[in-house]
């Protein structure tokens, strides 16, 4: 290694003295190492102030010898390239060609026989003087290999560019070189062409259409990072409709994400895509099915539906022999009314769909008139535990006897009136599960919805079903009248978070209103239950009327969410912590400047946001190291519709909020995606992860 | 109220009960042998010409080391003690450390049992011995890929780890002493009787110079 290092030292000098001499061409001088010439190229021959230019590092191997690609395959070394330039130049990240796939015996290395350019665009300040020559230095590592063996290799290389008004064309072989690699560049896939991967048993089956087979090589999918797929693992391939099936090997357990590069024919795209994940050996669907169930039988925990249950529960009390068969009908009959109201929400949601808008679940309580009728239906049935108003106790099971006439209408509206109660909840796995329903065709959709209604209905149609459970309801008593008032609280707490969220959508004036509605809603209930005839029911009826005209008044204001995101010259280290707004465009733009991005997608009528914003992002030990590692912070608020930030939801494979996306700084890394319920320990060690990543190349 | 809790209780039960099922939907990889599984028997020469077996070393923890003194990578370890560090680290807490050599004849990385011996006295290693497997019977029973690749078997012939030395894949000598070791980790947290963290990762470096 010592002669190189010598010829290193002559090339940086030859480059200084050119350097001093305007007005000449670029100048390098390439590096001899064992089995490889290395050399600094530029595909100008100046660099032009407020423009930019490509820069990189040419590698012509020996013949049978080869450098490696970003990963490496099974064995061998990506090359690192540490670029040392002057003030005003800014590089990107290195553009890698698309690999060749180089068997090695048993083993599949990625790389680059012959020779090969890693480049890297560079962008020239304004204020970079004319006249001036430019000292390039690049510090590059490799190794280079052949069939049996392995050098590594190091050199300090230099260019130097003088600075012009007008870019000049390169000398002929190199801006022939450049032009060469350009090709060889993975492009974005057009929208014609869609690939989609999903896990299934030990494989991942990458799907892609829109792409036709053609002849030469079969098509190859190289994964950018290293623990992803097996790579020297077979890829089978199978023609499909339009496109074609990729059988993937996954090193260990499938990927989350799937990002790398897709070789069809003479072409190449870049891929990143979420892997599906399916049960074991069968398909999505019945993932997708089973993962609503959980989520149905979940929500029936939650506060908002909760008190509901429970006392449909306690309306069971002391029922014996011909009681208990009535109570089994009206279990079924609740079932039905709950999947009916699933059904017409999931009916609602595709033809919504269909019409082209963009929507997720949770899309209901992004309109504040809703918000306002679920804050006054849940101020009422409070009002109706508490005792203040008989109205519509049936439908609860207040103080029932299940042997009137009414049973079954009581029963299917009890099941829609446990659906309406349930919409600002979304429980664990729901979100899963119904974004995976929106993408399918109609029928597996409402498979989906349908399956989620069961499990919302199951506990309470055990309960009817199973004597033995039946049993365990306890003997009427006094407390069941203390525990049904005690239940009007949570409900009453689930109104003050409403009218929260509306004040959030729509300002004081909705808070207004909907205080206001709920005073009428209040005096309804106790002229209703105070007094009997026709004038009592109508003044009643004309003050719920009134609140609900109130409710179609209230009309959102534009919050903050419209001003502009922040420019890219503020400095995050310096400045006070602050959360940005969504924007793609922003986003793609500090990946590109090598930023780590942490996204927030978030709403404020989404309880789990809000606990998860508390207890975690917004602690004091998060944001500290959010700040010493310089990431990025973005707040997706979905609280009002908003159409870029569906379609990045979608672009995850979900359809509502919470959503935690972390971008390490390096552009080709796929995100990683946080759980759903966060503590302060997971978002840490995820930024550690991505600390660690940050010294490792730093100290490279 | 007791009656009410039961019930609570009953859902709370069959929620996890379903949570349950789904998280244990299985995922696996199709590479042999796999971590958590008995780890494949084998028998070899070693440098001094005696024959060796795994099973002689049953209730001690085994590490295996893939190896090949003229691949970049091995020696980033040996040139920067990493790998020494770690075998007088292990050894000494009752481990066996197994290097194995499955270069064929005539490829890179093949060495007599007397260059092998030279080979572990110029670099001050202490492995408990070195396998000799010229015809890769050992290699491709690990499916070994790389030199270094690492295994660790635990006390009870089960596989806990496979994969990378560490979590630099580079041939840089001065990125051992910062990299994180999953050989060492492994091992630890075996030893102390919890699950390994890591216990798969992908190897680097050199290809094994298989027999064709």
């Amino acid at each position: 290694m010592g002669g190189s290092r010598a010829i290193v030292r002559l090339a940086v000098a030859a480059a200084l003295v050119a350097g001093l001499v305007t007005g000449r061409p670029a100048e390098a001088i390439p590096v001899s190492a064992k089995h490889v010439d290395v050399e600094l190229v530029a595909d100008t021959a100046a660099a032009v102030p407020g423009a930019s230019f490509r820069l990189g590092v040419r590698f012509v191997p020996e013949k049978h010898w080869h450098v490696y690609w970003k990963n490496p395959g099974d064995s061998g070394e990506a090359p690192r390239i540490a670029w040392t330039l002057p003030a005003g130049l800014t590089p990107g990240e290195i553009e890698w060609p698309t690999p060749e796939r180089i068997p090695v015996g048993p083993l599949v290395n990625f790389g680059f026989e012959g020779e090969t350019l890693l480049a890297a665009p560079v962008a020239v300040a304004h204020d970079v003087a004319a006249h001036a020559a430019l000292d390039l230095r690049a510090q590059a590592k490799w190794l280079v290999c052949n069939q049996d063996e392995c050098i590594p290799g190091g050199a300090t290389l230099a260019l130097s560019l003088p600075v012009g008004t007008v870019a000049a064309p390169a000398a002929p072989a190199i801006a022939e070189l450049f032009s060469a690699t350009h090709k060889r560049l993975p492009v974005a896939s057009p929208p014609t062409v869609r690939v989609d991967a999903t896990a299934e048993g030990d494989h991942v089956q990458l799907a892609v259409r829109g792409v036709a087979l053609t002849g030469g090589a079969p098509p190859f999918f190289f994964a950018a990072d290293r623990e992803a797929l097996d790579p020297s693992a077979e890829q089978p391939v199978a023609r499909e409709g339009d496109g074609f099936l990729l059988t993937l090997t996954p090193r260990t357990a499938a990927p989350r994400t799937l990002a790398g590069v897709l070789r069809v024919g003479d072409r190449a795209y870049t891929v990143a895509t979420p892997v599906a994940m399916t049960s074991g050996s069968s398909d999505a669907s019945v993932s997708a099915i089973a993962l609503a169930f959980a989520g149905g039988l979940l929500l029936n925990l939650m506060p908002c539906v909760f008190p509901v249950l429970a006392l449909k529960a306690l309306s069971l009390v002391g029922l014996s022999g011909a009681a208990r068969r009535r109570v089994r009908r009206h279990g079924l009959v609740y079932a039905a009314g709950i999947v009916a109201s699933f059904w017409l929400l999931a009916g609602g949601l595709l033809a919504a769909r269909a019409a082209g808008a963009e929507l997720g679940w949770g899309f209901q309580l992004q309109s504040p008139t809703v918000i306002a009728a679920l804050a006054g239906l849940f101020f009422w049935m409070a009002l109706v535990l508490l005792d203040v108003s008989q109205i519509g106790g049936s439908i609860m099971g207040v103080g029932q006897h299940l042997t009137t006439g009414d049973d079954d209408r009581a029963a299917f509206f009890t099941g829609v009136l446990a659906t309406v109660v349930a919409t600002p909840c979304t429980a664990p796995f729901m979100g899963t599960a119904i974004g995976y329903a929106l993408g399918q065709p109609a029928p597996m959709a409402l498979a989906v919805f349908t399956s989620l209604g069961l499990g919302l209905a199951f506990p309470y149609v055990a309960v009817t079903w199973i004597p033995a459970l039946a049993s365990k309801v306890p003997r009427p008593g006094a407390w069941m009248e203390t525990l049904k008032q005690l239940l009007a609280f949570p409900l009453l707490g689930t109104v003050v978070w409403l009218v929260w969220i509306a004040s959030v959508q729509a300002g004081p004036q909705a808070v207004g209103a909907i205080l206001t509605g709920l005073v009428l809603i209040g005096f309804a209930a106790w002229v209703a239950g105070r007094f009997r005839g026709i004038g009592a029911r109508a003044a009643a009826a004309t003050a719920v009327a009134i609140a609900a005209l109130l409710a179609f008044g209230i009309r959102p204001i534009d919050g903050p969410s419209a001003a502009g995101a922040r420019t890219a010259e503020g400095g995050i280290a310096d400045a006070a912590f602050e959360w940005e707004s969504f924007s793609t465009a922003r986003i793609a733009a500090l990946r590109a400047a090598g930023r780590p991005v942490f996204v927030d997608f978030t709403a404020a009528w989404c309880v789990t946001c809000q606990v998860n914003k508390k207890v975690a992002l917004e602690t004091a030990e998060v944001i500290a190291k959010m700040k010493q590692l310089g990431v990025v912070a973005i707040r997706a608020d979905w609280t009002r519709p908003d159409v870029e930030i569906t379609r990045a939801l979608q672009e995850f494979g979900r359809d509502g909020v919470p959503l935690y996306v972390l971008y390490s700084g390096k552009a080709d890394d796929p995100p990683s995606i946080l759980p759903q319920i966060l503590t302060p320990t997971i978002v840490i060690s995820a930024l550690e992860k991505l600390e660690s990543v940050e010294l490792r190349r730093s100290s490279t | 109220m007791k009656r009410v809790r039961t019930w609570n209780r009953t859902l709370i039960v069959t929620a996890l009960a379903a949570t349950t099922w789904l998280a244990t939907m299985p995922v696996d990889a199709a590479d042999a042998p796999k971590v958590g599984q008995p780890a494949p028997s084998f028998t070899a020469t070693d440098v001094d010409g005696k024959s060796r077996s795994l099973s002689e070393f049953k209730g001690k923890y085994v590490v295996l080391e893939w190896h090949n003194q003229s691949c970049p990578f091995v020696k980033k370890h040996y040139e920067s003690g990493n790998m020494q560090k770690l075998q007088k680290e292990l050894t000494a807490k009752g481990a066996v450390w197994l290097s194995v050599i499955s270069s064929a004849p005539g490829a890179q990385g093949y060495v007599t049992p007397e260059q092998e011996k030279a080979f572990l006295a110029a670099q001050q290693a202490v492995p408990t011995t070195v396998l000799l497997d010229p015809d890769g019977t050992v290699g491709h029973a690990y499916g070994a890929k790389t030199t270094p690749h690492m295994f660790v078997i635990d006390d009870k012939g089960v596989l806990v780890y496979a994969g990378a030395i560490d979590d630099n894949p580079s041939s840089d000598a001065a990125d051992a002493a910062t990299a994180k070791n999953y050989v060492r980790a492994a091992y630890d947290e075996a030893a102390a009787g919890k699950p390994v963290t890591t216990a798969s990762t992908a190897p680097y470096g050199c290809g094994v110079k298989y027999k064709n």
